[in-house]
């Protein structure tokens, strides 16, 4: 089974990507690309070819779910593990997410420390289902 | 024109006459009397014959003896009834009237007893069970000794009567809402009645609704939310459902109850309250507060990912100093963070509240599931919950997830504020037609300012904050609109350090305890 190496971020809180892209990369030793919008992330996506998309909900213009969709409609990216991070919690906006088809739902905050241990854990039950 | 209290009044006044008349030719017979008197006697009692006739006709007639046994009635009584005359006669008149009004069957067996007449409305059960109100009129007879020998009652049946009166009551009532309300035959939708609001709203006259039925109004556009609405009236007694008007955007509350009027076919009365704008400010604040906590949530994730790494010291080490600083970083991130959850969770407790279906639950059971599930708290703080009366089986009409929050917050507070190695009392009593739950802890009391505000959200002891209790000063509203919701109410009693004891009111719920069992087929609700 093939270990999670590449990461694609796209938030639009630039203080959020730091902090993540510390997580993951510094911690995790993981290989991250980020973009702070859907737009932005959707022109270069197929390019980099991410092993792993995580994805925030609420963002300006094109929100999460939309981003998830055209991510979906690549060819190269139709069954890329796409999992959301968002701050809202309730039980109806998790339902709602995962109905969408995302493999799970990371809520914020986050714990730094454990957020690559976090992703790679999901990763590889979705490798492995 | 004679109505029937006309009627009533004119038959009691001629079977008095009769008595009265009776007793005179009596006394007239019993002294010596001319031929020209007996001929005159003779024609008093001719008209008198074809009087008692009358009587007998339109009035429901018993005779009883002193102590109320029926020794005859006549035919209209027993069609009124429905009885046989086998079954009446020899049997108590006693056992005719309702148990809540025996005491008036006593009343006119004492009063007759003394010589006098008795005469007000009562009510006889049916053989079918079910009740008639009757204006009764009732004489004492007396023997030729002047002693008193039986009863003679006469009886005219005003049940439609007194229906016609309420309903007028009613509608009357109807008229000053405004919601509106609508009478229905839940068969075909055809409408029978509606309030002055309801025949505004539409545009119509009380002569337009012959021939309307519900589907004409603008109050339904959703045929099957309907129907659906009129099977659980049904079968459930009254039901509440929303209802929003496809067409037209409105959103209506829709109460209804199933309405039985004698014999006629079941009826649904539902009262429709417009609540789009309610429904509308309610969406909007669920929309303020999703924003709300996730712009306060997203600067926090920020905060407390940057102030985590500092001091796992994943950028590398780090001063003493500096690490203490970054702590209370951490620590007040999470303050926050919980506040935001405690926020979201008195929302969601209210909108759950107001959503939440209810049914029948054992208070016996909630308390001692509370106790035990409570325990290890308690056990944590040094107190031990206890029952101290053992509850007995009393139902309410509740919810297990609401009455675990209010019982779980109310002792949870109690152990907080009392001193280690004391008992919290947990326990609940039937009063009346209510079940009253109390939680009473032995610890410093509620102080005095603030106990006006006390059901109040983000409400705090000067002691809690100075002692750094935790808490976010939410539960007792939780609690509260959890209390509302169960149509409840709750107050306390509260000294300094003796302790604080709550009680919550909730109304009782009679069911039939066989039933409740588990595996009986169906709960049987009394009322």
């Amino acid at each position: 089974m093939p270990d999670l190496k590449r990461v694609v971020h796209i938030d639009d809180e630039p203080d959020i990507r730091e902090i993540v892209r510390m997580s993951l990369a510094l911690v995790g030793g993981l290989e991250v690309e980020q973009y702070p919008s859907g737009e932005e992330a959707l022109s270069h996506i197929a390019d980099v070819n991410p092993d792993l998309v995580l994805l925030d909900v609420m963002m300006p213009n094109m929100d999460g779910e939309e981003t998830y969709q055209h991510i979906r409609e690549i060819d190269s990216l139709k069954d890329i593990p796409i999992v959301f991070m968002t701050a809202k919690a309730s039980n109806a906006d998790l339902a709602k997410l995962r109905d969408l088809g995302a493999i799970d739902v990371l809520i914020k905050p986050f714990d730094p420390m454990t957020l690559a241990d976090q992703v790679k854990a999901i990763y590889r039950d979705a490798k492995a289902a | 024109m004679f109505d029937l209290w006309n009627i009533s009044l004119a038959l009691n006044a001629l079977l008095v006459g009769i008595i009265i008349v009776l007793s005179g030719i009596a006394f007239a017979r019993k002294n010596k009397i001319t031929g020209l008197q007996e001929q005159k006697l003779r024609d008093k009692e001719l008209e008198l014959a074809f009087q008692k006739k009358a009587l007998f006709e339109h009035g429901l007639v018993s005779v009883t003896d002193t102590d109320g046994e029926i020794l005859e009635v006549n035919s209209k009584f027993l069609g009124a009834f429905g009885y046989s005359r086998d079954e009446l006669i020899g049997t108590s008149i006693h056992e005719l009237y309702p148990d809540e009004e025996k005491h008036i069957s006593d009343a006119i067996r004492a009063q007759t007893k003394t010589g006098r007449m008795w005469s007000g409305e009562t009510q006889l059960l049916r053989a079918d069970g079910s009740r008639a109100m009757t204006q009764n009129t009732v004489v004492p007879l007396m023997d030729d000794d002047k002693k008193h020998v039986k009863n003679l009652s006469l009886r005219i049946d005003i049940s439609r009567q007194k229906i016609k009166e309420n309903q007028k009551l009613v509608t009357a009532a109807f008229d000053k809402m405004t919601d509106a309300v609508v009478l229905y035959d839940p068969k075909n939708f055809k409408i029978f009645y509606m309030n002055a609001f309801a025949l505004a709203e539409q545009g119509w006259d009380a002569n337009e609704i012959e021939g309307k039925t519900l589907w004409d109004t603008r109050y339904v556009s959703d045929r099957d939310a309907m129907v659906e609405t009129c099977q659980n009236t049904a079968t459930q007694g009254k039901w509440t459902a929303r209802m929003e008007n496809a067409i037209s955007g409105e959103i209506y509350e829709a109460h209804s109850y199933r309405v039985v009027v004698t014999s006629d076919a079941p009826r649904i009365l539902t009262m429709f309250r417009e609540v789009t704008r309610n429904v509308e400010l309610e969406r909007e604040r669920n929309r303020l507060i999703s924003i709300i906590t996730h712009e306060l949530r997203t600067p926090l994730t920020s905060i407390k990912g940057a102030m985590g790494l500092l001091d796992s010291c994943a950028m590398g080490p780090m001063p003493s100093e500096a690490k203490n600083l970054v702590g209370i970083a951490l620590r007040n991130s999470d303050r926050m963070l919980d506040l935001i959850a405690q926020i979201l969770e008195a929302e969601k407790a209210e909108h759950e509240a107001r959503h939440e279906v209810l049914v029948p639950i054992n208070m016996a059971e909630a308390v001692a599931a509370a106790i035990a599930s409570n325990q290890g708290y308690g056990t944590e703080l040094g107190i031990t919950y206890r029952d101290p009366v053992g509850t007995e089986e009393v139902w309410i009409n509740g919810s297990e997830r609401m009455l675990e929050q209010i019982l779980a917050n109310l002792m949870s507070n109690a152990a907080k504020f009392s001193p280690e190695d004391s008992t919290v009392d947990v326990w609940a009593e039937r009063k009346g037609r209510r079940v009253v739950l109390f939680v009473r802890d032995h610890g410093m009391g509620v102080p005095k300012d603030l106990q006006p505000q006390l059901f109040s959200r983000f409400v705090k002891t000067d002691q809690q904050v100075r002692s750094n209790v935790h808490g976010s000063g939410l539960g007792l509203s939780i609690v509260k609109s959890q209390v509302d919701r169960l149509g409840g109410t709750i107050d306390f009693d509260t000294a300094e350090n003796v302790g604080t004891c709550f009680r919550i009111s909730l109304p009782l719920l009679e069911v039939d305890p066989e039933a409740m069992k588990p595996g009986a087929v169906g709960n049987r609700i009394g009322a």
